[in-house]
């Protein structure tokens, strides 16, 4: 009996030993986790997730008849904590829905990412830059994307690789603008296959708030005396009056204030750039000087 | 008591797979500088969860760990790489950013051996500006095996949209996705379209 009662109390403790490491291994996974770019979220969005799943399901049908929405979730997406439904369909596709207004946020056609493969394998000729552009024209109305009538700020036709038959594609971007200055970090992309001109993916990424002054106080010269005083510190050599007012997300870069995430209230913003000179990893960036008062906003700069 | 012994054996079974395998002998090494880098240790994180979920065991080694010679004496084992640091078309930084630990892609060639990777992704400045990097690491392409690597054309910022690409990227490796479905979706997520890839991007794992 006494023999027993042993083997149980050793049971037990083992028992809670183990349970003490099944948390202790939780704990530390979700201690270890950083940064998480989009999570599942329990507010109550303006659009309800009826309403979500009709809007893409019906994208995901004008891509092709046959696909079927998988699964919709809603989710907050940084930065700014983006309230979108996220959706997946049975051809390996994805669309987002603005979860406040019901907008095609954002789209990418699996299909039309496998398919350029054999386009450029079967030698299809590559179309022009006018017939791509005309192609999204085309496609926008049936998907239900928002694409901006100006000239593109950026166009390229890429592709990635060395490799013989490795496909193009054309890649079209727009700075989101207010008053004519362009956001630094908001814009919309669309790429398409360089072959037939289908839709590879869209993104409507205008995260930011607008900013709520785009008074300027500071004139150039001033931002270039201020970012200099920053690049000298720095080990950095300003290139010789290359300032440009953007409306930028600060992220406070080289301060002990400094944000991972950017910050989702905007300013308008001198961005000036600057050489890195460090052989053999020399470089470049940008240092962002409030427009309305002179303050060091933050900056990119090049691994 | 046969109850207990089995509940017993059922939590021991769960804490061995909620344990992250990070000893015993690796088959992928993830590398993040943090000296005056911001995301580094995050993408190093995101990688570790890649390669954790897709079965392969993994060590990462994070700012200060970063080191040439431990970055040299992994090359001849594991067959994933991954690392976020300074980079050029011949050499990269360990987390000192000395000039005297510069790891040059002829010290990373001769200690790979003949050792086959799978996929590794030099994610620093250049490092796919030709097929150099990719040759250190025994991939090129049209050389029939399924494997790549990836790297940057020209300059690559440690930035926000940066960290979501290669955050993106990772997500989609890790379910078991194309390389270029990753890729492509990385791209559609940031805007940014000039990696460079060598090999084959239209295996999964």
């Amino acid at each position: 009996m006494e023999t027993k009662n042993k083997l149980y109390k050793r049971n037990i403790l083992l028992l809670i030993i183990l349970v003490g490491i099944v948390i202790s291994s939780a704990v530390l996974v979700y201690a270890n986790e950083y940064l998480s770019i989009s999570k599942p979220s329990g507010k109550t969005p303006a659009i309800k997730k009826e309403v979500a799943t009709k809007a893409a399901q019906d994208v995901f049908g004008a891509m092709n008849p046959n696909s079927r929405l998988t699964s919709i979730v809603l989710k907050e997406r940084l930065p700014n904590n983006q309230l979108l439904w996220e959706a997946f369909s049975d051809k390996d596709s994805e669309i987002w829905v603005n979860a406040n207004n019901g907008e095609i946020r954002f789209l990418f056609d699996g299909e039309n990412s496998a398919d350029r493969v054999d386009y450029a394998k079967n030698k299809f000729p590559a179309i022009s830059r006018e017939q791509a552009l005309s192609s999204i024209a085309q496609a926008a109305g049936k998907l239900k994307l928002e694409v901006p009538s100006t000239k593109p700020d950026n166009a390229e036709m890429v592709n990635h690789s060395d490799n013989e038959g490795e496909p193009y594609e054309w890649n079209f971007k727009w700075a989101r603008e207010k008053q004519g200055y362009k956001y630094h970090d908001d814009w919309v992309f669309i790429s398409v296959d360089a072959y037939k001109g289908q839709i590879i993916g869209y993104n409507q990424n205008f995260a930011s708030n607008e900013p709520t002054s785009l008074e300027i106080r500071i004139e150039k010269p001033e931002a270039l005396e201020l970012a200099g005083r920053l690049a000298s510190k720095e080990g950095f050599s300003l290139i010789q009056n290359e300032a440009e007012l953007m409306i930028v997300n600060p992220n406070y870069r080289w301060t002990e204030y400094m944000t991972k995430v950017p910050e989702a209230n905007t300013r308008l913003a001198w961005v000036i750039v600057f050489d890195k000179p460090q052989a053999p990893f020399g470089g470049s960036g940008e240092i962002w000087i409030d427009a309305s008062n002179g303050k060091m906003l933050g900056g990119v700069e090049t691994r | 008591m046969k109850r207990l012994k089995r509940l017993s054996v059922a939590i021991l079974v769960i804490a061995m797979l909620a344990v992250p395998s990070t000893a015993m002998a690796s088959y992928a090494f993830d590398y993040g500088n943090t000296n005056g880098m911001t995301y580094g240790d995050d993408c190093v994180y995101e990688a570790n969860r890649m390669w954790g979920t897709l079965g392969l065991t993994y060590s990462s080694y994070i700012g200060s760990t970063f080191t040439k010679s431990t970055f040299l004496n992994n090359c001849a084992t594991g067959n994933g790489v991954y690392a976020y640091t300074h980079g050029s078309a011949d050499a990269i930084s360990d987390n000192s950013n000395s000039s005297s630990n510069y790891i040059y892609r002829s010290d990373v060639s001769s200690k790979r051996g003949t050792d086959w990777k799978r996929l590794v992704f030099l994610d620093a400045c250049r490092t796919a500006d030709n097929s150099n990097w990719a040759s250190a690491w025994g991939i090129s392409n049209g050389d029939g095996s399924s494997h790549a690597f990836i790297g940057w054309k020209g300059e690559s910022q440690d930035s926000w949209n940066y960290y979501v690409f290669t955050t993106e990227f990772l997500y989609w490796v890790k379910n078991k996705k194309t390389i270029q479905y990753a890729l492509d979706q990385a791209r559609i997520k940031t805007s940014i379209s000039h990696y460079g890839t060598y090999g084959s991007t239209s295996w999964s794992y």
